[in-house]
Order: C-alpha cells, then structure tokens, then sequence
C-alpha cells in the first residue's frame, strides 16, 4: 500500500506540469458546471429568495405537474423536437455535401474564392439575419415574394404564415453555418492520401466512386463524432433565433422550450418552475445522448465513452 | 454548429450566474431572515436604530450628514444617465441624500429585475422599477424582500399621505393583499391621465377628401376606405395607412362601440359588482369580425401585429396614419396640428362608450428593500415629489432655467421643446418624465409637460363617456396568486396567438368554438373566481 503511494506520488511530482495544466479545466467544471447544479434542487422546491436554496419549502413535483398540464406543453414539445430534427436532417449532411464539392474542384482560386464566400455568413449577428427574413418577405417588395410571383403564386408574408416558419428557420440556418461548418469536413479531407485517388483513377474509377468509396469512408469518423454530438444538444434549439423570429400568430409553430423559459422563468421571475422545465429539457437530451452514444458503437465502433 | 454551442454555453452561464447568484444571497440573509419576517411592519422595527441625530423630519436638508443609498431601477431610452439628470444633481444639493443610482436600460429590464430579487441583493430603494401587484404579492406579502411602509408614510409623508386620505380610491389601489402598503404609486389624477389611448383622426386628409369626421362605426370604414383609395396626402402614392393600432394587445381597450369593457385594465366588464370576461362573448366575437373585414381590405395596419415600435414611431412622424390610438402626441409633434380626437364611436352596443380607463394611480413607481440602510430619508426623499412645489420641480426642473410660470401654467423653455435632438430626449436631461412610471403626481397643471393643448383636447371629448365606476385589479392572496400566474401566462399567450389569427385572417371564425372551449379549458372561469373573491374582500 505505501509503496503504492510512494509510486503515485513519484508519478505526480514527474509531470507536475501536465497536472497543473489539467487543474485549470477541471476547475472551470467544478466551478461552473458541477457546483451550480445543486441549484437544480429549486426545481422541486417553492423558491422563496430570502429563506435561500436550502431554506426554501419544499413543493415536491408540483411545477413539473404545472408544466405536462399547460395547454401549450404538447405544442412545445413537439416544436422543439420537430424543429431540431428538421435542422438535423437538413442542416447535418448540408456541409458534408459542400465540402465533398469543395474538394472536387481542382482550380485553387475558384476553390477559395467558393470557400471564402460560403464560410462568409457565419459572421452576420442572429439580428441581421432575422432582419434580412423579415425584408424578404414582405408582402410588397420582398425577395421571396417576387420569386413567387414568377410562378403565378399569390404573395404571402412568409414570417406571418406557422407552416413557414420551420421551414425558413432551418433553411436560413443551412445557409448561414453552412460553409463554417465543412471547415472541419474539408479538413479532414484534405487529410485523405493522394495515392488512394490515384490508384482509383488508374483501377478506372469515376469520379462519383471515388467520392463514395475514398472520401466519404475517410472521413466517416469525424461525421460521427460531430454526429453524436450534435444529437446530445437535439433538444437545445438556437434561443435567439427563435425569439426574435416569432410572433403572435406563429406562435403555436415557434414556441420552444428555451423561448417559454425566458418568458415565464426569467422575465416573470418564475424560478422553480422554469427549472423544472429547464431539468426535463436536459434529461430527455440526456437520454438521446446516450441511445445515439449506443447505436454508435454498436454499429460503427466508434463512440463518445 | 459551432454557434449553437456559444448560445448553449451562455444559456448555461446565465443559468449559472443566477444560481450562484442565489447562494451568496442566502448566505448574506441569514442572519435577517428572522426579523424579516414576512408581513411585520419592518419600518417599525428598523427606525429607532437609524433615526440619528442628523436626520431632520421636517424641511430640507434631509439629513445634516451626507449619506449614500442606492436607487435601482429602469432608465428610458430617452432618459439621460440618472446621475446627469439636472433635477437630481440640483436635489442631491437640497437633501444632502446622494443616490447611487443604479439603472437599467428598459431593454432587459424585466429579467435584471427578477434576477435582482432571487439573488436577494438589494438596493435601498426601487426608484422607476415599475413593481408589478404580481410582483407586489411575491417579493412584497410573500418572501418580504419588500419593507411595509405603512407606519412611515403616516410619520414622515405629508403629501403622500394628503392624497391617500383625499382620494380613497388611490390608497385602495395601493394596499396589497395582507392589508399593507409596500409601493408607492405614480399619481394621476390629470383629466387627460384618466383614460390610456386617445383616438385620432387625420383631419387633414379628411379636409382634402371633402369628409365629415365619423360617428359610426359603419361610417369609420367609409372614411378609412377614402384614406385608401383618395391619395389624401396627395404625393400619388398608395403609402397612406387607415387606421393604426399600436400592438396586438391594444386591441383589447379599444372594444367600446362593441360594448366591451376594460376594466381591472383587462377583458373585464364588471357590472353590479359581478366580475365577467368577456373574451368568449359574442360581442367580443363581432368585434374581431369588424376588425377582420379592416384587416382583410387593408385598412387596419398590416404590420400592427408585429410589436415594432420603431416602425410605429415612424409611421406616425411621416404622418402615414389616417386615424390611429395614443396616449400622448410626444412622438408626433411634428404633425398633431393635423390631428384631433373625436368621440367615440356607435356600434352594436347602440350607445357612445370610451372604456380604456384608468383609476389615477399606478403601483410600484417607488419602493424599498428590506434591508434599507435609512428608510425614513429614503421616504422623506421621495415625498417631496408629490407636494406642489416638488412636483413641478421634479417634471420641469428648476424655475427660470428649464422653465417659466405662462398664466400660472408652467411652460418648458423653447430651447428643451424645440430641441433638435427631440423633444422628449431633451427633457430626459432635465428631468425623468418620459416613459413616464416615476414617483410623482401629474396634475392638470403638471401634465402640460406631457400632454399639449391638442392631446388635452382629445381627451376632453372622450370624457364623458367614460364608465362611472372604475376597478383596479384587485390583491390576490399568495396562494391564489400562483394559479393566478400559472392560468395567466397560459391563457395570454393563447388569447393574442388566436385573436391575432383571427384578426389578420389566419383562421376562420369557424374556430371560435375551439377557441372558446380551450379558454374554458385553460381555466378563464376559474381566474374569474379568483378576481370576483379579491374584489368582494375590498368592498
């Protein structure tokens, strides 16, 4: 047993550096990410600020009764689901597919130019684009509208209209992260060795086998790590977004679990029961974390633990 | 992707700050937890520990040696830096109080305040805070972050306390559930501040098409129909807007000619003393059918259901409306001389009806912590703004510099009235009036600071058809207040999601029976109940 520690010990004052250098990001989590959660408990209590957290009576189950029994709980769940997904499905294979095209082009400058300008939205503030949507739409002069009338369509305020409001939440989103997000995928590609190209090309393969055969498999690690992350937040639809997109008729399409807390958590200082809400957001993404974590490693042997 | 994780991350930072927030609260709290108790007279127990020797109950200065409290509260866009503020620099001199004034700009105000409360770190006074009764109910009755003031306002305010006893009806308004007083109001007893929107109407344009101002509600779409189709402001383009209404919650207190009331300032008529709202009566029902039919032939702003001020602001400069709703004419100066009020309109309910009341006071302008280091100065401070001296001190600044005394009416030096920068930005400097919400009382002598000759005029022709008896919304006790809160926040979002749908057209009224089932079932009878209780334990 001693001699065990001794060893430890030895060990320790060894890479002392490395163990200082660790220090600083496991006290960040302490810090920010394990010590806050024992605010979680208000969740179940009836927040009263003087008698403080632990002072606080107890309500038992009571806010997350509030919550499955409002009207709009059904309309939220399911927005929030509904509108990550749809971003998944759209908004995941976007860039993979951009950067595969990317790496077609053979022309550098051309190439550059491409990657620069589609990477280039990335940078615009959530209110400029939710702004720019707004103009678009316009009934009298808005782009979108114009484009439709080409095709004898009667114009409509898209931004007024629940059925658009999925649609042009996640395509704007595609357009915006689009390009910054096949960084990663270009990356990884230009990883890829030459001579695997060229043995194709000489064994005769077209070009489509080439990408479906070389690229896509070479990369296919770092799609799904990104993959399984991007299912743990599924549930943690972008707030801002949302918010200043939505408004009093696309409500039942637009309200999402992060928007309803700001509103009756933060701003009507509803505490305890925004934790609730806040909680059973984060066990559902939880739960889908680990069943991806799950399929991941049952089918392609790569996961995250 | 990447993004989404920054807006993960600050969403848990904020989750973070107001927990730790939270902690540190509790840990300062402990030791006054006990005399904190909720609903003692904290004011008793605390003023023979502070009233020292330099403190003066009557006259000025307040207090012999300096002392600092912090004052929290919401700083309008058009308000200066508090601390910049003439009035307060010049009463910083004359009380020897300096206020360490933290404000917050409206923007976020909601949520900073909130947070201010569950951290338990106060200020020693909530100045401009705009307190809330649900708020009142919470913080005040409920966790007592708030202090009584009952037995201070009796001993060191005056002038307070001269229209409590005047106007019953002001006091009443400001007495919470457990029978205490914790805010004090902002008082208006102005002829003008006794109703919230004016009607306007363009009397140019009705001039140039040759019209006579409407006294129907039949004849209201005529005139809007010429406003549409007649180009009468003349520069040949269709830009003109009929009607405007500011937000699609403004719909609700301009329901007179229908015959729906507005009392307790929401879908409330009350008669006899029995609560009822009507949002699933089918007078309210006919009304959203009249403002449909505006909606659909573009008279009614197509964009008023978008809560965008900004473009409302500069509709109204570019005098685009033809007729429209607004308290005050301070953000179309430039144009009022084209607009006059005119009376209400007759419609189904047969007789002129105006019912966006109000009862002349507002809760929450002024409050303190419990844990005030010197709750009789802070109230002594904010008294002064209710005398009649003070409060013309308090809206116009200093006599001579910022104004003069016109027939015995004050008026603002040009200089301030025709600023460029704007008018109410101007006065932001001198004074904290705009936004309004402020601790003072605005008499029909002190209102011309707000409203001009043409507003004062509007609201005159409107008077008389104001209801007779007028409610506030009533206490609620803390219990009934959390099903007050949980029914509310339900059934205001579903009520504007679906009159606003039914408004600009997005359902058919073959909904209104959904609509009025889901009502039910969100539980509108039971707030119903709720509301009549609190108003038979006033009477």
């Amino acid at each position: 047993m001693g001699n065990r520690l001794r060893k430890t010990v030895r060990q320790i004052r060894r890479d002392a550096g490395l163990y200082i250098i660790l220090a600083v990001p496991v006290a960040w989590y302490l810090i920010f990410k394990y010590v806050p959660m024992y605010g979680l408990q208000i969740a179940f209590k009836k927040f009263n600020p003087t008698l403080g957290i632990i002072g606080s009576p107890w309500a038992g189950t009571t806010y997350f009764k509030q919550f499955f029994n409002s009207y709009y709980f059904a309309d939220i769940l399911w927005n929030t689901v509904s509108l990550s997904v749809f971003t998944m499905l759209i908004g995941f294979p976007a860039p993979i597919l951009l950067a595969l095209l990317i790496n077609e082009i053979k022309n550098t400058r051309f190439k550059k130019a491409v990657q620069n300008i589609t990477y280039m939205p990335n940078f615009l503030s959530v209110v400029v684009i939710v702004s720019m949507l707004s103009l678009f739409s316009n009934r009298d002069y808005g782009l979108f509208n114009r484009i439709t009338s080409v095709f004898g369509r009667e114009a409509v305020d898209f931004m007024s209209k629940p059925g658009y409001f999925q649609p042009l939440y996640v395509f704007s989103n595609v357009w915006q992260y689009m390009g910054f997000n096949a960084i990663i995928y270009i990356a990884a590609l230009a990883g890829v060795d030459a001579e695997l190209y060229e043995a194709a090309s000489i064994d005769g393969a077209s070009r489509m086998q080439k990408i479906l055969h070389i690229s896509i498999p070479s990369i296919m690690d770092t799609i799904l790590i990104l993959f399984i992350m991007r299912i743990g937040s599924i549930m943690t639809v972008g707030f801002e977004k949302v918010y200043l997109m939505q408004n009093n008729v696309t409500i039942s399409a637009s309200e999402v679990i992060s928007t309803f807390i700001y509103k009756n958590g933060i701003q009507k200082g509803q505490f305890s029961y925004s934790t609730a809400v806040g909680m059973f957001n984060s066990v559902i993404n939880f739960v889908l974390l680990a069943g991806a974590n799950f399929v991941s490693k049952k089918t392609a042997k790569t996961s995250l633990w | 992707m990447k993004k989404r994780h920054v807006a993960l991350l600050s969403a848990a930072m904020l989750t973070v700050s107001a927990v730790t927030g939270c902690g540190s609260g509790t840990a300062n709290s402990g030791g006054q937890a006990q005399t904190d108790v909720p609903g003692s007279t904290a004011g008793e127990t605390a003023a023979p520990e502070s009233a020292d020797s330099t403190f003066n109950a009557e006259g000025f200065p307040i207090v012999e040696e300096k002392i600092t409290l912090t004052a929290y509260g919401s700083k309008d866009q058009n308000h200066a830096p508090w601390d910049e503020m003439t009035v307060f620099q010049k009463y910083e001199e004359m009380s020897n109080i300096h206020m360490d004034f933290q404000e917050v700009p409206a923007d976020g105000f909601a949520e900073n305040k909130q947070l201010v409360f569950a951290s338990n770190e106060l200020p020693d006074v909530f100045l401009r805070a705009g307190l809330t009764a649900n708020e009142i109910s919470t913080y005040g009755v409920g966790s007592g972050q708030l202090m009584v003031l009952d037995d201070l306002l009796e001993q060191y305010a005056p002038n307070i306390s001269r229209y409590f006893n005047e106007y019953p009806s002001i006091r009443q308004t400001c007495v919470a559930s457990d029978g205490h007083i914790y805010t004090i109001p902002t008082i208006d007893i102005s002829a003008t501040g006794r109703m919230d929107f004016k009607q306007w109407i363009n009397t140019k344009w009705l001039d140039h098409l040759g019209l006579s101002v409407p006294t129907t509600i039949e004849e209201f779409k005529d005139v809007l129909t010429a406003f549409r189709d007649g180009d009468p402001n003349g520069n040949g383009e269709h830009d003109e807007i009929p009607l405007g209404i500011r937000e699609p919650s403004s719909v609700y207190q301009l329901g007179g000619a229908f015959g729906l009331g507005y009392q307790m300032r929401d879908t409330y008529d009350i008669d006899d003393g029995i609560v009822h709202n009507w949002l699933c009566d089918d007078k309210f029902k006919d009304y959203l059918v009249y403002l449909n039919e505006l909606y659909s032939e573009k008279l009614l702003w197509q964009d008023y259901y978008k809560n965008d001020r900004p473009a409302w602001r500069s509709n109204l400069a570019a005098e685009l409306f033809g007729a429209m709703y607004m308290p005050y004419s301070d953000v179309f100066l430039n144009c009022e001389q084209d607009y006059a009020g005119y009376e209400p309109l007759i419609g189904p309910a047969g007789v002129k009806y105006w019912p966006d009341v109000k009862t002349g006071a507002t809760v929450g302008a002024y409050a303190l912590s419990s844990t005030c280091s010197n709750p009789e100065a802070a109230i002594r401070w904010v008294d002064y703004f209710y005398g009649d001296e003070g409060a013309l001190f308090f809206m116009f600044g200093i006599e001579g510099e910022n104004y003069t005394i016109v027939d015995g009416m004050p008026k603002l030096n040009d200089e301030i009235l025709n600023a460029e920068e704007g008018f109410m930005t101007a006065l932001g400097k001198i004074a904290m009036v705009p936004g309004l919400g402020f601790p003072s009382v605005l008499t029909d002598k002190t209102d011309s600071v707000l409203a001009s000759s043409i507003t004062k005029e509007a609201a005159k022709v409107l008077e008389p058809y104001l209801p007779e008896v007028i409610y506030a919304k009533p206490p609620v006790s803390p219990d009934d207040m959390d099903r007050v809160v949980a029914i509310e926040q339900d059934l205001v979002t579903y009520r504007d999601e679906a009159v606003t749908k039914f408004i600009v057209g997005e359902w058919g009224f073959d909904m209104w029976d959904d609509y009025c089932a889901t009502l039910e079932q969100i539980g509108i009878r039971e707030l119903e109940e709720i509301y009549q209780k609190a108003i038979d334990a006033q009477q």
